[in-house]
């Protein structure tokens, strides 16, 4: 049985270095102070659509660049968000918004954005994911 | 309130369902004691009977309800809230069983559904078996028939499982609704109708499949559980074997239309994005395949019966986390498919409680061991009930968990029988074993990410703990890609060699002998595929799934090869081999190679100058009638065609030849408009034998297509949208210059001879017209000529527009003395200039890889059943 142990704990090694790896790549929700603070790391920011604000996509100026202005769930804080895609269909929706990216100067530039949206299957919200892959 | 008597109620409806409901809860129960008490006392005839009739009494009556529903759904009963929900008069009839399992009490009935036939054919087919087996099977059904009971309990304010017969003007959020104040409103009403995006083909075939998939799991279960019960550690295996193959199967084939439904109507833009739900289903299949490999070893070599057991027994339990972790609502925000939280976060929580506690439980031989798991059982289901489901109590069943593997894992060292055998490396049981280790593994990480978000709502009290998760949430598409193709490796090299080795030992000269040329031959295809083709396999981890997945193919087929003179009922762990391996490559190939051919190149706004990190220009704009290239062919937005909501975007494909444009095909991605339900894209694919085109349009200007689906009357007064951007004054050779175009104001002419002589009175009229001519970005020119027509009464302007740069000059008026003239300039926001589509055009090479990986994998695994099933009979 000796093969038997070392395989447990060579399986127990590889179930905890994946847990503590996987742990460490997670995406964890940050605010935009949070976000302004690192900028050179990306974040994933959750807060809602400010409508009042404008609301640009002019796919004859780009097709693959929108941008709104955001307010964060944590502090309230807004903040104007470049998002490089198109825009999502039924934005102004949107219950919640999530985005990933990162800070640069003003401006939050956000690869994805994920946005939850009042209903479509059924009455439970909807969450709809939009990435920017390249 | 006064009692207002309702018109045309089929109130008795509600009679049969929740008779049918309360007799299938009723029987399940029955069954499971009578099938305990026939369990104990195997002799008495009167609990077998009891017992089978019980149960067959709550089989028919969990089909009964379905049928009944299907009738309430054919018949358009909307006074009841799930018909009224899911369906409405304008349906198409094919649509109807897609209605009934589209809420959550449908689903659920759904599973029960296969649960109860499953359990039916078992009543023939387990034989000694059938007593522990089905007792188990009652037993889910309870809990799973509670969920649709609908019971509410005031004095506790629980309320246990969802009704799919609560009447419309019952349910909770529709009470107070003011129609229901009209006695005849039910004559008035339509129902509010199945989401028109799950109105196809795939919503009717897959929920069946993959729930049938869920239930397949069961009775693998079942039979572990049993083996327990009777003490009989390893009887179970032969009969439970053919099950867990067609679990495998039947599973399998549900995840994957799953992944064949997202790509062929969903704009998800591939066919796995490693979303919770897709995630909840496969880590059951993975652990489902790793226990039946297990099961496998020992029925071949007597070793490794514990584990097989444990994944077997968790593959069931996993399914049922799975189904707390999609439908409690606890993922909130992680998840594109979400369910309705119907307030039964405790119930589901306690159904994986419930069969999380029984196994050890049952693994408990040993009288002491068992008393100290019912004792700790009992402290902490005491504490639940004093304090509530909290974080702490919560730990405290972890613990009871723990605590009970523990005990497990005692009992069967000391019950199970047990052998002295070493594994040889060598080995196929070793091969196995290492593989079931590699798929349970990557079942712990994709379990263990999956349930990330979960965890900081379990911890809440427990700040340490909590504060850890906090924020968290599961990792993104490429992290999963990343871990799982080290996997992927693993599992594809092992399925290669795994075969060539016999049981107990293999000399090694012997095994490379026969792998050898595989070997080589798959490393050749390899190379010359990342050395000639011009995109394929340029980067090191690609390249190696390949090669091990073509060393897969390779070796599987050698095999086959060899074993092709012995009975086709052999060829099935091979052929599903084949089929997992084809599966792989085929998604490495398509999506791990997938090309966006809109690349848009002609942008005002450069992004780069914007942020260094966005380099996406995946789409692409098409004006309708322009013609572009794209990729290597060229493209055209030729029309419209609407077709009920839907509004199709004809898109024509040329390739150039010979200097002329040759017609290649059309794709019409759509969007489809639904007020209640929202507005949805749907890709369209060309599918060739090699590649596909896949196309959708992430945007269209909604306005624009509700145009064309509900035509507006044209006004023949209505002028475009206009924005006055200027007033300037001109003398003739004047410049005037703008953004998109510049003006030379040439002249003012009298458009009619002007009678001077007869002085001024009221029929005097002075008709002008101004030459401009027009210079746009391009260089073109045109001459426009706006107008005024002077009379005793007032000044008529007659503006002019240039149709090329979409700007107006209104000639305002004449200043003699100035010797120049007034005009106002205006941009006009053309109707035609809105007219065009944001498109995304991807191409997946040799997806159909994927898709004959699936078959193969699914005919492989039936083959694999058939030849189990028939052994287990002899």
């Amino acid at each position: 049985m000796k093969k038997f142990y070392v395989i447990l704990v060579l399986t127990l090694v590889a179930v905890g270095g994946i847990i503590v790896y996987t742990l460490n790549n997670a995406g964890s929700y940050a605010s935009f102070a949070e976000a302004i603070a690192k900028p050179e790391r990306e974040h994933r920011v959750s807060g809602y659509l400010n409508l009042e604000k404008e609301i640009r996509y002019n796919p004859q100026e780009n097709a693959n660049l929108f941008s709104f202005y955001m307010k964060d769930k944590k502090d309230g804080r807004e903040c104007k968000v470049y998002f490089n895609g198109a825009k999502p269909q039924d934005f102004e929706r949107s219950e919640e918004v999530v985005i990933t990216g990162k800070m640069k100067g003003d401006a939050f530039y956000a690869t994805k954005i994920l946005m939850k949206c009042p209903s479509k299957y059924n009455d439970a919200s909807e969450i709809t994911e939009i990435t920017a892959a390249s | 309130m006064e009692q207002i008597s309702y018109i045309g109620e089929s109130l008795w409806g509600q009679y049969i369902g929740n008779g049918l409901i309360a007799s299938s809860l009723a029987f399940s129960l029955l069954s499971s004691i009578f099938y305990f008490l026939y369990f104990k006392n195997e002799e008495e005839t009167l609990y077998k009977t009891l017992a089978r009739a019980s149960f067959r009494i709550h089989a028919f009556s969990v089909i009964g309800i379905g049928a009944f529903l299907i009738y309430l759904l054919f018949n358009h009963h909307y006074e009841f809230y799930y018909v009224w929900f899911h369906s409405n008069s304008a349906m198409q009839p094919k649509y109807v069983l897609s209605c009934l399992w589209e809420g959550q009490e449908g689903s659920f009935w759904l599973w029960a559904f296969w649960h109860a036939v499953l359990g039916l054919i078992l009543q023939f087919t387990a034989k000694k078996w059938e007593a522990p087996v089905l007792f188990i099977v009652s037993l889910v059904q309870v809990f799973l028939v509670l969920m649709i009971v609908g019971i509410v309990i005031e004095p506790l304010d629980l309320k246990i499982g969802s009704n799919p017969f609560v009447l419309l003007r019952e349910q909770e959020d529709m009470r107070f609704m003011p129609f229901l104040n009209s006695p005849d409103y039910l004559s008035k009403i339509d129902g509010r109708g199945l989401n028109p995006l799950l109105m196809n083909y795939w919503m009717t075939i897959h929920p069946p499949t993959l729930f049938l998939g869920f239930a397949s799991t069961l009775i693998p279960f079942a039979y572990a559980l049993a083996a327990l019960m009777k003490r009989d550690f390893n009887g179970w295996l032969t009969p439970a074997l053919p099950w867990a193959i067609f679990g495998i199967g039947i599973f399998g084939t549900g995840i994957l239309m799953g992944g064949a439904w997202a790509y062929e109507s969903l704009s998800f833009g591939g066919f796995w994005a490693w979303d919770p739900v897709e995630n909840a289903s496969l880590v059951p299949w993975l652990t489902l395949v790793a226990g039946t490999h297990l099961m496998l070893i020992y029925k071949n070599k007597g070793t490794s019966l514990f584990l097989a057991f444990f994944l077997i027994i968790i593959s069931f339990q996993l399914v049922l986390w799975s189904t707390y972790l999609t439908r409690s609502g606890v993922l909130g925000e992680t998840s594109v498919h979400a369910f309705t939280d119907l307030g039964m976060n405790g119930q589901l929580l306690s159904f994986v409680f419930a069969f999380a506690w029984l196994p050890p439980l049952l693994f408990c031989v040993n009288p002491k061991t068992r008393n100290y798991y019912l004792i700790i059982s009992a402290i902490t289901a005491l504490s639940i009930l004093i304090f509530g489901l909290n974080s702490y109590t919560f730990s405290a069943v972890l613990v009871l968990l723990l605590f009970g593997f523990g005990l497990s894992v005692i009992n069967a060292r000391i019950y199970f029988p047990s052998t002295k055998d070493e594994e040889e490396i060598l080995s196929r049981e070793f091969i196995l074993f290492v593989g079931a280790i590699v798929l349970f593994i990557a079942g712990v990480f994709i379990i263990f990410s999956t349930s990330l978000p979960a965890f900081s709502k379990f911890f809440e009290k427990i700040p340490a703990i909590s504060n850890f998760f906090k924020d968290m949430t599961t990792p993104d598409i490429e992290f999963y890609n990343s871990v799982s193709i080290w996997f992927a490796y693993g599992i594809l090299f092992l399925s290669a060699v795994g075969q060539y080795m016999r049981y107990k030992n293999t000399p090694a000269s012997v095994v490379f002998k026969q792998i050898a040329p595989g070997l080589i031959l798959a490393v050749a295809i390899t190379c010359f595929i990342g050395i000639f083709s011009e995109h394929f396999l340029k980067r090191f981890d690609y390249s190696f799934l390949f090669f091990t997945g073509i060393l897969a193919v390779i070796l599987n087929a050698d095999y086959l090869r060899q074993v092709v003179k012995s009975k086709w009922k052999n060829y099935g762990p091979s052929v599903a081999h084949i089929g997992f391996a084809f599966i792989l490559v085929g998604a490495l190939l398509s999506a791990g190679h997938k090309r966006v051919i809109s690349e848009n190149s002609a942008s005002i706004i450069k992004l780069d100058r914007l942020n260094e990190d966005f380099q996406n220009n995946e789409n692409i704009l098409l004006h309708k009638g322009d013609t572009i290239p794209m990729g290597e062919y060229i493209v055209a937005y030729q029309r419209d065609s609407v077709v009920d909501n839907n509004v199709y975007f004809v898109v024509d494909y040329f390739k150039p030849k010979d200097g002329r444009l040759e017609y290649q095909f059309e794709l019409s991605p759509k969007i489809q408009t639904n007020p209640r339900f929202g507005n949805v894209a749907e890709p369209s694919t060309k599918h060739y034998w090699n590649y596909d085109i896949y196309t959708y349009t992430p945007y269209a200007d909604m306005e624009k297509v509700s145009n064309l689906i509900n035509p507006k009357p044209e006004d023949p007064f209505a002028t475009d949208p206009v924005r006055k951007v200027g007033t300037f004054e001109v003398a003739e050779g004047d410049t005037i210059y703008w953004a998109t175009a510049y003006f030379v104001f040439g002249k003012l002419r009298p458009m009619t001879e002007i009678d001077t002589g007869s002085g001024i009175n009221d029929s005097t009229k002075i008709d002008l017209e101004a030459l401009f001519l027009v210079t746009d970005l391009s260089g073109d020119q045109r001459i426009i000529n706006p107008a005024l027509s002077i009379t005793t009464t007032g000044i008529t302007t007659y503006p002019a527009m240039d149709q090329g740069t979409g700007l107006k000059i209104e000639l305002k008026q004449i200043n003699p003395d100035k010797r120049n003239v007034e005009i106002d300039l205006f941009e006009v926001q053309a109707k035609d200039s809105k007219d065009y589509i944001i498109m995304q055009a991807i191409i997946f090479p040799w997806i159909n890889i994927l898709w004959i990986g699936c078959i193969l994998m699914a005919l492989g695994s039936f083959l694999a059943m058939w030849k189990r099933f028939s052994d287990s009979n002899k």
